[in-house]
């Protein structure tokens, strides 16, 4: 598995002239942990966001497997690219955990057995197999984080993007995420302001700065640059 | 303005639940055909959701000291479109039956016809739309959620007063009803009238793209006008309605007046011919008289009697069988 | 705010009440739809003097209510919101139809107070049956069976996350009511005229919710189609079940059982 950026362009809206995204340009590569760093509205959400194919860029080019995704192609990008959302309410949309975990493949053909054979593995993976009746309104946030990368990994998907996961969780759940994130085989790209986080989880960090890459390396070299830290507003 | 189903007949009930049926059904269609559905979906789920919630958020009317709350048919359709407007207001209005039992079952299609289509379909379309069209300045704003308000309100409680009428089980005079009804119906909407505006306004200001989408929405398809198909609706449930009705009030109750119809007897012999068409099973009880049956006359004192004692008897084996599971449940 | 918080819990109690495992949770959702449809519709169709004919019927809630584990205080709140109308009708024909029906010793019952009474018996009756319904079948689960029967699935998401998304926008109306009232010590409610403001609010940040929403499901393939899923066996307690409960029905509404046992007594 290979995702490619190619020179990205994004805007803001359609009126404003300025870019959330220059010429973003990087790649991913199998089973890497990529963390995404910078300070607010350096576009990070923006970046995850494009590459889900929620945001359509103004120039440049994402590419999966040498597959450059289009309009048409977006539906089998989304099969392999998930993405955990910011605020994980607004991704239970269905009133019991298992019907959230099963509405993803449901909209992909899978046929009802192998869905609860997929959908009981995932939350035992994760440790939430007790809540697959439960209310998602009546998860507490961690378990709400937890039940959202559930519906994600149920698509067996090759790349994970997760846009701050650790924000609003106790210190507890915070260990139990990253212990379960450190387990996973897919491809990784955080967007966090969990510097700890980055430094624990990923190998490699990509630091933007107003819509630009800034640096893009060794998460430990880059945590030691004070300066340069600074300067991007961490 | 919810109605339970106590005061309604079969008739009247399933005759409303044809018609709303009918109506979102026609939604669904012109949803559909918009091609607005896939992304509506979500925003109609969440505003459902924010109508539920708005509806428990009560104020304090100014220099009366008592309290109210908004229905917020119109404000929906002012954010939404009609269409979606009233499919949500359908949704909210099933989970009020069935959690909380504010509206009845049977008196679902009166709810949703009276609460939905009047303000959703009818009085936005009527009212508010043309209004709205002429610019979206604050006055007009103001003027259009007042007027269709208030309209679509009074719609709903006549309808309200003319769904319980034509049920006959309330002997409550048209006029009379009709005059406590729309009065309280007039400040109730005036107020909402306001508060709709308010709202309106408060997201013109703030973000304007949102209305000016749904008021100047595109044009409905030209061999199709609302009035032609609202009209047709509105006269099939006057006659539905008010037709059954007329049959049930012609005989004391319509199912009699059908079964009498199935076994051809008369009044009198009409308990004997109903059991014998139920194969003679209870047949050592078709000989006594059913004295509810006999429509309207004074029934014998025996059978009044027997009627009172048994109610009581019935009751008190409900109750000891009811508490006898209770008990083997445990 | 009393109802904001309470409602939340109301809904979920009766949800998990829902959720139960007992004969009738059991039951297909179908079957429950139908037999609860038919005996609103029969409850109904009692004219107002047959008061005694209707008495039969409350074993269907006797016996029900405790196998299914539903506490009856449940029925408090539930008759507190259908009771305004009833009693309204109610009294209304007590004083319209003085008309005496029979006379009991030196006292005469008018048909007025018979259909009272009746109206009384049609409310607990209509009440209970659905409470019934709710209590014993997941929301989903009627949603889904709404579909089956052939409601667009356009509405049937719309129902199922217009219920899911309840909890979230109480919550946040309950908190922006809180932070309000924390700020305006005077008034324990809204005043009318920060109305348009705080509602205001929560429409815009429920678009946002709904936009956000949107994108997620998009992005696990939301094609506009909903599937809800599973299905439910239709096994031979259901058709036994279905056929006992609508020949009684049919049975009770022309057999007067009252009367019966009235008459056996004397």
């Amino acid at each position: 598995m290979k995702l490619e950026v190619v020179n990205l362009n994004v805007k803001y809206d359609a009126e404003d002239a300025r870019r959330a995204l220059r010429g973003v340009t990087f790649s991913l590569s199998d089973g890497e942990r990529v963390a995404l760093l910078g300070a607010n509205g350096a576009g990070k959400s923006t970046l995850l966001l494009t590459l889900v194919g929620v945001v359509h860029p103004e120039s440049g080019e994402v590419a999966i497997d040498n597959a450059i995704t289009t309009k048409d192609t977006l539906r089998h990008l989304r099969s392999k690219v998930g993405m955990a959302f910011q605020n994980p309410d607004d991704q239970l949309f269905m009133p019991s955990l298992y019907e959230d975990v099963a509405f993803g493949p449901r909209n992909y053909g899978v046929s009802e057995p192998e869905i609860a054979d997929r959908a009981n593995a995932v939350l035992t993976q994760l440790g939430i197999s007790h809540l697959r009746e439960r209310m998602t309104h009546r998860l507490s946030g961690g378990e709400k984080r937890l039940a959202a990368l559930a519906g994600i990994l149920v698509m067996e998907p090759s790349v994970l993007l997760m846009d701050e996961p650790t924000s609003f969780l106790d210190g507890r759940s915070r260990r139990r995420l990253i212990e379960i994130l450190r387990g996973l085989p897919q491809a990784m790209l955080i967007a966090t302001h969990d510097i700890a986080l980055a430094s624990e989880l990923c190998g490699r960090t990509i630091l933007l700065q107003e819509g630009q890459v800034r640096a893009d390396g060794d998460t430990k070299t880059i945590l030691a640059d004070a300066a340069l830290l600074d300067e991007c507003g961490l | 303005m919810h109605m339970a189903d106590a005061l309604l007949s079969p008739a009247v009930g399933g005759a409303m639940t044809a018609v709303s049926v009918a109506t979102i059904a026609y939604a669904v269609k012109r949803i559909s055909k918009d091609g607005l559905d896939e992304k509506k979906i979500p925003m109609m789920g969440v505003m459902g959701a924010f109508v539920f919630a708005a509806q428990m958020i009560n104020f304090t009317i100014p220099g009366t000291g008592s309290s109210g709350h908004i229905g917020g048919g119109v404000l929906l359709a002012a954010l939404l479109g009609p269409f979606p407007a009233l499919i949500v207001l359908a949704s909210v209005l099933l989970v009020q039956c069935l959690f909380f039992a504010d509206g009845g079952l049977l008196a679902y299609g009166c709810n949703v016809f009276n609460m939905g289509v009047c303000a959703c379909l009818l009085s936005y379309k009527i009212f508010y739309q043309p209004i709205a069209k002429m610019g979206l300045t604050r006055r007009n704003v103001l003027l259009a959620s007042i007027v269709s308000v208030v309209l679509g309100l009074q719609a709903g409680s006549f309808g309200v007063v003319l769904e319980t009428y034509l049920s006959g089980v309330a002997e409550l005079p048209f006029k009379s009803f009709l005059v406590l009804m729309q009065p309280i119906h007039l400040a109730i909407g005036l107020i909402e009238g306001v508060i709709t505006a308010s709202v309106l306004n408060f997201i013109q200001s703030a973000r304007p793209e949102l209305l000016s989408s749904v008021a100047f929405e595109t044009k409905l398809a030209p061999h199709l006008s609302m009035k032609k198909v609202i009209a047709p609706l509105l006269v099939l449930t006057a006659l539905v309605g008010g037709g059954l009705s007329i049959f049930a009030s012609a005989y004391p109750d319509g199912l009699e007046w059908s079964i009498e119809g199935i076994t051809g007897s008369a009044d009198i012999e009409r308990a004997g011919g109903v059991y014998e068409t139920m194969g003679g099973v209870i047949e050592r009880t078709a000989f006594m008289p059913d004295y509810a049956f006999a429509g309207g006359e004074g029934a014998p004192i025996e059978t009044a009697t027997a009627g009172i004692v048994g109610s009581v008897i019935t009751l008190a084996i409900a109750g000891g069988v009811g508490f006898a599971v209770a008990k083997i449940k445990k | 705010m009393p109802t904001l918080r309470g409602s939340v819990n109301g809904i979920d109690s009766l949800e998990r009440l829902a959720m139960g495992k007992s004969p009738i949770h059991r039951l297909h959702p179908a079957v429950k739809l139908a037999t609860t449809i038919a005996y609103v519709i029969t409850v109904l169709s009692f004219p107002s003097r047959d008061v005694s004919g209707l008495m039969a019927f409350i074993f269907y809630p006797a016996i029900i209510m405790p196998i299914a584990g539903i506490p009856y205080r449940l029925l408090m709140g539930r008759l507190m919101a259908a009771l305004p109308f009833s009693l309204m009708g109610g009294a209304s024909n007590l004083f319209f139809l003085r008309e005496p029906a029979f006379v009991l010793g030196s006292f005469s019952v008018t048909f007025g107070m018979l259909s009272f009474v009746s109206i009384m018996q049609k409310t607990l009756l209509s009440v209970l049956a659905v409470l019934i319904l709710a209590a014993t079948t997941p929301f989903a689960d009627i949603t889904r069976q709404l579909t089956r029967l052939g409601m667009p699935r356009v509405i049937s998401l719309q129902f199922v996350m217009t219920y899911r998304y309840l909890f979230a926008l109480i919550s946040e109306a309950y908190s922006m009511f809180t932070a309000y009232t924390l700020r305006s010590p005077q008034t324990r409610m809204i005043q009318m005229k920060d109305m348009g403001s705080f509602l205001g609010q929560l429409v815009l940040r429920s678009f946002d919710r709904g936009e956000n929403v949107y994108q997620a499901m998009k992005c696990r393939g939301f094609q506009g189609v909903y599937n809800s899923g599973a299905r439910f066996a239709f096994r031979f307690a259901d058709a036994a079940y279905s056929l006992v409960f609508l020949s009684v029905l049919f049975a009770l509404r022309f057999f007067n059982l009252s009367v019966f046992l009235g008459e056996l007594v004397r």
